[in-house]
């Protein structure tokens, strides 16, 4: 049985049991795992370049030699300490839903996942706090605070499966950041273990007020995170809802940048971009009324039919069906598609709305009723389910999220389009606004002949967006993170920067286990 | 190294920029690359330097940067409204400037006039408005920094980021342990009107509950601040926008006040802010310092109190 197995998953003479059995000391037997199944599973996250590897028969490059289940900050404590005496690279792992190779271990690490670190331990509700367990997955925590009439308010597409560490790790954002901001917002202390064992409570009115912010986006390389303190708002009691439609994106950007630097705060702000638009359109809401969360509408899986071998094959010239649908007028397309969402109180939404009105027609909207964001609220998470038909009729598709200052926003999209289109086919839409600039949010499709050609396609079309989004003045993530996929780009936006973060390392996990490669890069750097 | 001999030295180095002799030698750099140059002379010779917003008084031994030769406004991107400022420009003069286009910092009036924008930031920008008050908004976007070692570092201007640890707060009120603050991107925001109310609580929990309340109820206050004494605790709330949303918010708040049994007043009294002010860098981040500035240039005052080797 075992000469089936790749040459990455074969034992290992015994090494990895012995590790295990150290580790089962720490944390209890069934607590721990070699298992093939398990170091399968836990070898990568859901980076769409690993995905093509899976395709192409590499299910596991690096399989971790063993997977731990801590159950408390000191079993997490003891693990670390263990691993960090027989320098043993640690990976942090939550639900494995990152899409930038933020774990993916290196062979014979330790991967030591916190989902058993589940508990949402207090809610306070005269000061609006929530201490929860990072291992908890995000629907979780959202139906406990929703059972005594909170919200965090966050709500990644990746909610069902994502975890309250991994949002604070890669500095994650929800759909409705306009109304709650990002996950590092809400952060009002936390737990952690540093590299070398050390546990620190951080608190933001303490030691936690230049710490936290530190921690929080480390991405694993810095600290385990074990629980935090968030702050929570009440469950909206009603939501309103407003769409526009807009000649160009530049009239919808503009509509988006007048609201918020006049302070308004639509939980949701997403303008598409006409070609977007024209997809986003097609998304009509349940025909059964559904509640504050829906669960993610079933994708009809592609078969390898007439359809499927035409859109894979126009797939493989990009440039030409990019460079038609960008000579068209926006209007040709029905224009650019501005949906708003608000979640305050009844009397703040209501006032928030008229004065949304006023400002988007004055910028040249033309009002398009409510059904158009009521129908994104139905399908909002959606959209993370709609890769694996693409991925299975051999395409690609992968997803790029940057920001940067309103000056430069449209000129970041332009030049990233640009970047994209001789590679794969490009899309856009704008979400997560502020008063001095916004994230664009791009998506792109491609195939190859072959996985090989795919891997060097997909990898030339990121190293030029990157660098066009550096080169625009952007930041390479607003909230997936670096993790491997951007990490090679980091010195160029960074600079040294980057060195800082190193010297802080240093200090925190001086013998570098703790996801080594991720953020900052190093040897194993997976590109 | 001797006062005078050390004083030359700079002199050589960096020209007429240069002032005092002895125990009084001030540099007033005309741009960052002489910063840098300032800083790594600190290192070849082993000097420390006071920077704004430190601790380390002029002395034996003590160079003292003064940025007053870079107040400029470097540029206004009207379009973002972010404001790129020099470190040596006063705030005060930054506020006029952002007044006279119908935007402001949203600082309350307690900024000290003669202040510099490095020196306010490494204090901790005291007077800025609460994050919490505004999740979405934030003061400083981006920074310029030079670092103990002369190196320049530019976290450059962006709404949010995702690319690892925000190094912003560890400089902004971090008592320049990390390095000085050359030059910032500051958001202004626009000037609109403001209605403050006050309302006055039994107890300290009452009026932190309906601190936590107004906000979580998504009201964006302009600053919402909680005083107290003895026997009362004081929350006085400050509202802006457009007509219509600060008449809703001023509603919200008001059923929130009173349902902690808050009572409206004009008591506006200057009591002791309850919040905590600004401690400075925590033991890891001054050990980063020690870590960022081996040959201690910045000064033995980020050692104090350190258990963390």
């Amino acid at each position: 049985m075992n000469a089936a197995l790749p040459e990455s998953l074969r034992p290992d003479g015994g090494a990895h049991e012995a590790l295990r059995r150290d580790l089962a000391a720490l944390v209890g037997d069934t607590h721990t795992s070699t298992a093939t199944a398990d170091r399968v599973a836990y070898a990568r996250d859901l980076w769409p370049r690993q995905v093509i590897g899976v395709r192409a028969g590499i299910p596991a490059p690096a399989p971790p030699a063993v997977v731990v289940w801590p159950a408390h900050v000191d079993e997490v404590a003891a693990v670390v300490r263990y691993a960090n005496g027989h320098q043993i690279p640690i990976v942090p792992y939550g639900a494995g839903s990152g899409v930038c190779g933020g774990v993916l271990p290196t062979r014979g690490a330790i991967v030591l996942d916190t989902k058993r670190m589940r508990a949402v331990r207090a809610i306070d509700e005269a000061r609006l706090i929530v201490d929860a367990e990072a291992g908890i997955l995000g629907q979780h925590l959202e139906d406990r605070l929703g059972e005594r009439g909170f919200t965090l308010g966050h709500f990644p597409s990746s909610i069902y499966c994502s975890t309250l560490g991994g949002w604070l790790a890669g500095r994650s954002a929800g759909q409705c950041s306009g109304r709650y901001g990002k996950i590092e917002d809400m952060v009002l202390g936390l737990t952690c273990v540093d590299g070398r064992g050390e546990v620190h409570r951080l608190d933001l009115e303490g030691d936690g007020r230049d710490l936290i912010p530190l921690v929080v986006g480390s991405e694993g390389i810095l600290a385990v995170l074990t629980d935090a303190r968030l702050r929570i708002a009440p469950a909206p009691r009603t939501r309103r809802f407003a769409s526009y439609t807009f000649d160009t994106t530049e009239s919808g950007l503009a509509a988006i940048r007048t609201m918020l630097q006049a302070g308004l705060r639509p939980a949701v702000a997403r303008l598409y971009d006409p070609f977007d638009s024209l997809i986003a359109r097609r998304n009509k809401p349940p025909r059964a009324p559904s509640g504050i969360i829906e669960g993610p509408a079933p994708t009809k899986p592609l078969s390898p039919g007439l359809g499927a071998r035409l859109l894979t094959r126009a797939l493989r010239s990009p440039g030409a069906l990019n460079t038609l649908i960008e000579s068209l007028p926006g209007p040709a397309l029905g224009g650019a598609m501005l949906i708003l969402v608000w979640e305050d109180e009844p009397a703040v939404a209501d006032a928030e709305v008229a004065e949304a009105e006023r400002l988007c027609t004055q910028a040249g909207g033309r009002t398009t009723g409510e059904e158009p964001a009521r129908a994104w609220l139905a399908r909002r998470h959606s959209v993370s389910y709609r890769q694996s038909p693409m991925l299975a009729m051999g395409a690609f598709v992968d997803t790029m999220e940057v920001a940067s200052p309103w000056s430069t926003l449209l000129p970041m999209y332009r030049a990233v389009h640009h970047a994209l289109s001789p590679h794969v086919f490009v899309m856009a839409h704008f979400s997560h606004a502020y008063p001095d600039g916004g994230s664009i949010y791009f998506t792109f499709a491609g195939a190859a002949a072959d996985d090989e050609s795919a891997l060097a396609k997909y990898d030339a079309a990121w190293r030029d967006a990157l660098r066009a989004v550096v080169d625009a003045g952007g930041t390479l993530s607003h909230h997936h993170g670096v993790g491997r996929s951007k990490a090679p780009a980091m010195r160029r936006e960074q600079g040294a920067a980057i060195d800082v973060v190193r010297a802080l390392k240093s200090i925190l996990d001086p013998n570098d286990i703790l996801n080594p490669g991720a953020l900052i890069g190093g040897a194993d750097d997976a590109r | 190294m001797h006062a005078d001999v050390l004083g030359q030295c700079l002199r050589d180095a960096l020209g007429d920029v240069v002032r005092g002799a002895h125990d009084t030698l001030r540099v007033r750099p005309e741009s960052i690359s002489q910063i840098s140059r300032l800083f790594r002379l600190a290192n070849t010779h082993r000097f420390h330097i006071a920077v704004p917003g430190s601790q380390l008084v002029a002395g034996r031994g003590v160079v003292t940067l003064d940025l007053d030769a870079l107040p400029r406004i470097r540029a206004l991107d009207i379009e973002s409204q972010i404001l790129h400022v020099e470190g040596g420009a006063l705030v005060s003069t930054v506020e006029c400037h952002l007044r006279a286009r119908g935007l402001t910092l949203g600082a309350s009036d307690v900024l000290d006039p003669r202040q510099s924008v490095s020196d306010w930031l490494a204090s901790g920008a005291p007077g800025a408005r609460a994050h919490a008050d505004d999740p979405v908004d934030q003061l400083v976007c981006g920074l310029d920094v030079v670092l103990p070692d002369g190196t320049e570092l530019t976290i450059r201007p962006a709404p949010r980021r995702a690319v690892g640890p925000d190094l912003v707060p560890a400089f902004v009120g971090g008592r320049a342990a990390l390095g000085v603050i050359v030059g910032a991107h500051l958001v202004a925001r626009r000037d609109t009107p403001r209605t403050q109310i006050t309302y006055r609580f039994a107890t300290r929990d009452a009026a932190e509950s309906a601190r936590a309340w107004v906000r979580g109820y998504g009201v964006r206050p302009a600053s919402i601040t909680l005083t107290e004494d003895s026997e009362r605790a004081i929350l006085i709330v400050s509202i802006e926008g457009s007509r219509g949303v600060r008449d809703a918010c001023l509603a919200t708040v008001a059923r929130v006040a009173a349902e902690r049994g808050g009572i409206p007043c004009n008591d506006a009294s200057p009591l002791a802010p309850s919040s905590t002010p600004i401690s400075g860098p925590s033991a890891i981040v001054r050990a980063l310092g020690r870590a960022l500035d081996p040959a201690n240039v910045l000064g033995p005052a980020r050692t104090e109190g350190d258990s963390l080797s």
